[in-house]
């Protein structure tokens, strides 16, 4: 916590980061303490009160079944940063791992690898965790490992890169000198000094990535009901947006803020951290 | 006979979240008409940071002019609008740096570069722009210059890229020339050329040189009057034979006792002990005394101005003593 | 005559470049033969393009050479294992230019120096941290380096670090490439006298090379000068600055500005150093030289004996 005064002084430099980081932290707040917060348990039905407007028993309103949408909410924070850093984390592993060893080792395995990826990417993220989440099954863990899979080939050639150009870093061809293995300088030279690119990168496809696993929940293929998940609860309320505008509108302003934050936080990473990168 | 250019007490400081920092302090520096000077220092000593301020092209935003002031030609530039100043930014007042590729932009050929510059500060139309900037290419020895109109600057060898910014660095009627380090990433052969070229085109258009190294030799090959910096001060100034070979200020004449000379072979070189202060932690008084063999009270306590010591010869030191 | 602690014969380097209108072949090393003796340090000169870096690399076997053949103390490189010639590499480490990029900046100081001791069998931990800790001390800096990181390390410091890893496994030749170019003076002198005591101490033998023949003259017994992938002159230290005997040696001399001498630039030839790629025919040097005679377009000088240890690749050059 020596750089303290460091962040702050970065942080009154980029007011929009600060902000970011100001939802961001709001966001993980309520998935925190959402058993403290919420009113209500969000799987908990009161038939009789069914698709009541905000008010003072429930903030936010009811569903259908009854249920508080601002207990829901809360909740559902948990599931959307499960799956934005879940999909973020398997898909950096992944692309560091395939991205380091294709980029080092170089010749055919590296011409597999990146037209395999370009193939990936060739088709739209939605469409391809679309089709694998379905071949895989519709539940949530499954959409998560879907969307990993289809974000995996950015990894893979942001890495890729770095690779071949630390690959003629001075000090792999210093440890190469002292008989390091290729195993050696993979993993404590060449991924090391990739680290802080993919953390910027990682942060950056947080927002898209909740975005895509709420689209998949939408459509029925990520979490099933009843879980509290922001995109389910916007497909539900769909039917009801005319008369109930409560029930899809506080969900969906929970993606679109939670969303905006990441994204404005992760913009600011990548400036901030990149200066000091150059050292 | 007026000087082209006077910097009088000029204070630079870099606003950073440890801190302020005072990079250059209170700088004298002045320049005549034709006159081809040399600036020396090692990292840290401010010298580069001399030649952005005079061009006025500090980094807005950590970078503040606490003080001082730099006149050109009689007129004050600090302060000056950003459009008066750009206009005097590559015709009267003009620099070359030490990595031509960075100064080229790599997606244009040499000739629209060029012409690009003729065209906003001469005002010629295109067809003359681009006869004047061959003409220029000969002027610094480019042999086909009407070939070389037509390449990308990655089709040049360093030498000729040089060459090349030199020549746009003068084609204006540039009055003074900022060199910074021109020849450091240059081999030796090219770097004695590109040397001989700087000196005789600036001589035949009476440009004055502000020649920018770390290198003593090519000061003293090229430049008649020599200024040492050293952590954002001026330590010394004069004729380039009285400072390279009767230097006054203790930091000269260690800097002089470490340098491995081509001539003969030394038995031994004397390194200087200690290493450059950093700017947020510098020492009282003279910023040099820690690493001063000949450091006294005095020098603890206040910073030496510069005081003649022979005729044109200044040193900024309580305990100055000429050595041989 | 001592025996050579590295020999080269005939070493050949060549790059496929893909060019825009098909490949070419660049010859960045051509036939280049060599000797360095145990304890001695040789200097090896050149300017840009001159094919001493990737002569360098070949010495490290970090390329492989297209054609040649290595020796060190005697044997062949060639007619060893794998394993026999994995065993080698302790005895040849290098320090190289760029103190900034030469060190992984994630590693600790401590892992800088100890990553050599982990490569080649030191399991012990303590063992390790004792060895560090003494190199360290050796090359000047106490043990509160051991936790720092590289950024937080000045160039001169750094460098130190390179040099105390590059000791690491008791080497019997140091090739060190343009160690102190990236250093200012000061602090270039302190690194250069470091470099001799460590001499005087070990005994390795240097390869040195740089493009500051004032360092050189400082530093070095005996100087191979290289040009256009060639050696075109190998002489005791004093006898080339004093007498040098090719044109392109005494062109390098005549174009470092100096301090002392009171003459104005040499008025150098125009020309540049021709690519690599396009080698002009016969002697490489040919149409920058002053005294270039129309054999000299035609045969390629070898390297022959000037004097006694001398030799120069110059169909003029004086003999004695």
């Amino acid at each position: 916590m020596k750089r303290a005064p460091y962040y702050l002084y970065m942080m009154k430099r980029y007011p929009l980061t600060a902000a970011g980081a100001a939802i961001v932290l709001l966001v993980v707040l309520a998935a925190v303490c959402a058993p403290v917060l919420a009113p209500y348990d969000p799987l908990a039905l009161h038939l009789p009160d069914r698709l009541q407007p905000p008010g003072p028993a429930y903030p936010l309103g009811t569903d259908e079944m009854g249920r508080d949408i601002l207990s829901r909410v809360l909740y559902g924070a948990r599931l959307s940063l499960l799956a934005g850093l879940g999909i973020v984390g398997l898909a950096a592993v992944g692309g560091m791992v395939i991205g380091s060893v294709s980029g080092f080792i170089g010749g055919r395995v590296e011409l597999v690898t990146m037209r395999l990826m370009d193939i990936m990417l060739a088709f739209p993220s939605l469409v391809l965790a679309l089709a694998l989440s379905a071949a895989l099954g519709p539940n949530f863990r499954n959409s998560i490992i879907a969307v990993a899979v289809v974000k995996i080939p950015v990894y893979v050639r942001l890495v890729r890169g770095l690779t071949l150009s630390i690959k003629e870093r001075q000090f792999v061809k210093a440890a190469r000198t002292f008989g390091a293995s290729r195993a050696w300088i993979i993993s404590r030279h060449i991924l090391p000094n990739c680290l802080a690119p993919v953390i910027v990168q990682a942060t950056l496809g947080i927002g898209e990535a909740i975005l895509i696993a709420a689209a998949l929940s939408f459509i029925g293929l990520g979490a099933q009901p009843p879980a509290p998940e922001w995109g389910a609860m916007v497909s539900m309320g769909r039917t009801y947006l005319l008369d109930q505008w409560w029930y899809a509108t506080f969900p969906g302003v929970a993606i679109f803020i939670t969303v905006i934050g990441f994204n404005l936080f992760g913009d600011g990473v990548r400036d901030i951290l990149d200066p000091r990168l150059r050292g | 006979m007026e000087p082209l250019l006077a910097i009088s007490g000029l204070c630079v400081d870099f606003h950073g979240y440890a801190g302020v920092a005072r990079a250059l302090d209170g700088i004298d520096l002045t320049i005549m008409p034709g006159e081809f000077l040399g600036l020396v220092g090692e990292s840290g000593s401010g010298k580069s940071l001399t030649a952005t301020a005079i061009l006025g092209l500090l980094p807005r935003g950590s970078a503040r002019i606490a003080g001082g002031s730099i006149l050109f030609e009689g007129e004050e530039l600090i302060g000056k609008p950003e459009k008066e100043y750009a206009s005097l930014r590559g015709s009267k007042i003009s620099m070359v740096f030490q990595e031509p590729m960075n100064a080229l932009n790599p997606v244009f050929k040499i000739g629209r570069q060029m012409s690009e510059i003729l065209r906003i500060h001469r005002r010629l139309p295109a067809g003359e722009a681009r006869r004047e900037a061959a003409n220029w290419l000969s002027r610094v020895r480019i042999p086909h210059p009407e070939r070389v109109l037509d390449l990308y600057p990655f089709e040049l060898s360093g030498g000729m890229r040089q060459r090349v910014l030199l020549a746009m660095a003068l084609s204006c009627g540039s009055r003074l020339l900022l060199a910074d380090e021109p020849t450091t990433a240059l081999d030796v052969t090219i770097q004695a050329q590109i040397l001989r070229l700087m000196q005789e085109t600036a001589q035949s258009l009476g440009t004055a040189v502000l020649l920018i190294t770390h290198d003593l030799g090519v000061v003293a090959q090229t430049c008649k009057r020599v200024t040492v910096m050293y952590c954002g001060v001026i330590v010394e100034t004069g004729p380039v034979h009285e400072v390279l070979h009767r230097p006054g200020h203790p930091y000269t004449q260690a800097l002089l006792k470490a340098l491995p000379r081509l001539e003969n072979r030394q038995e031994h070189l004397q390194p200087i002990t200690g290493s450059v202060p950093n700017l947020l932690a510098l020492p009282s008084g003279c910023r040099f005394h820690p690493r001063c063999a000949a450091a006294g009270e005095r020098c603890r306590r206040s910073r030496p101005k510069l005081v003649a010591v022979a005729a044109g010869h200044l040193v900024a030191c309580w305990e100055a003593r000429i050595n041989g | 005559m001592a025996e050579a602690l590295l020999s080269l014969r005939g070493v050949v380097k060549e790059f496929t470049v893909r060019g825009g209108r098909g490949s070419s072949v660049l010859r960045a090393v051509n036939e280049v033969s060599l000797d360095i003796f145990p304890g001695e340090t040789a200097g090896l000169v050149g300017e840009s393009g001159c094919g001493k870096s990737t002569l360098a690399y070949i010495i490290m076997r970090l390329e492989k050479m297209t054609r040649g053949e290595m020796f060190f103390e005697g044997r062949s490189l060639a007619e060893m294992s794998k394993a026999q010639r994995r065993a080698l590499r302790p005895m040849i480490q290098t320090v190289f230019q760029d103190p900034q990029s030469s060190l992984n900046p994630r590693f600790r100081v401590r892992q800088i120096v100890e990553e050599p001791l982990r490569l080649n069998g030191w399991t012990d931990a303590e063992k390790r941290r004792e060895r560090v800790l003494g190199l360290l001390a050796r090359v000047g800096l106490g043990p509160e380096f051991m936790d720092r990181f590289p950024h937080e390390l000045s160039g001169g410091q750094r460098q130190r670090v390179a040099v105390a890893r590059a000791l690491c496994l008791n080497p019997k030749l140091m090739v060190l490439d343009e160690p102190t170019s990236a250093l200012d003076v000061s602090v270039q002198a302190q690194v250069l006298n470091l470099l001799r005591e460590l001499q005087a101490e070990f005994g390795m033998a240097y390869l040195f090379i740089s493009h500051n023949l004032a360092v050189v003259r400082y530093l070095c017994d005996r100087v191979m000068v290289m040009y256009l992938g060639r050696l075109v002159e190998i002489a005791p230290t004093e006898e080339l600055f004093m007498r040098p005997a090719h044109p392109y040696t005494e062109m390098l001399l005549q174009s470092i500005p100096s301090l002392d001498r009171n003459r104005p630039l040499a008025a150098a030839s125009n020309d540049e150093m021709p690519s690599p790629l396009n080698t002009p025919p016969g002697c490489g040097f040919h149409p920058r030289c002053p005294r270039a005679v129309e054999r000299c377009r035609r045969e390629v000088p070898g390297l022959s004996a000037v004097s006694d240890g001398r030799w120069a690749a110059c169909h003029l050059a004086l003999r004695e």
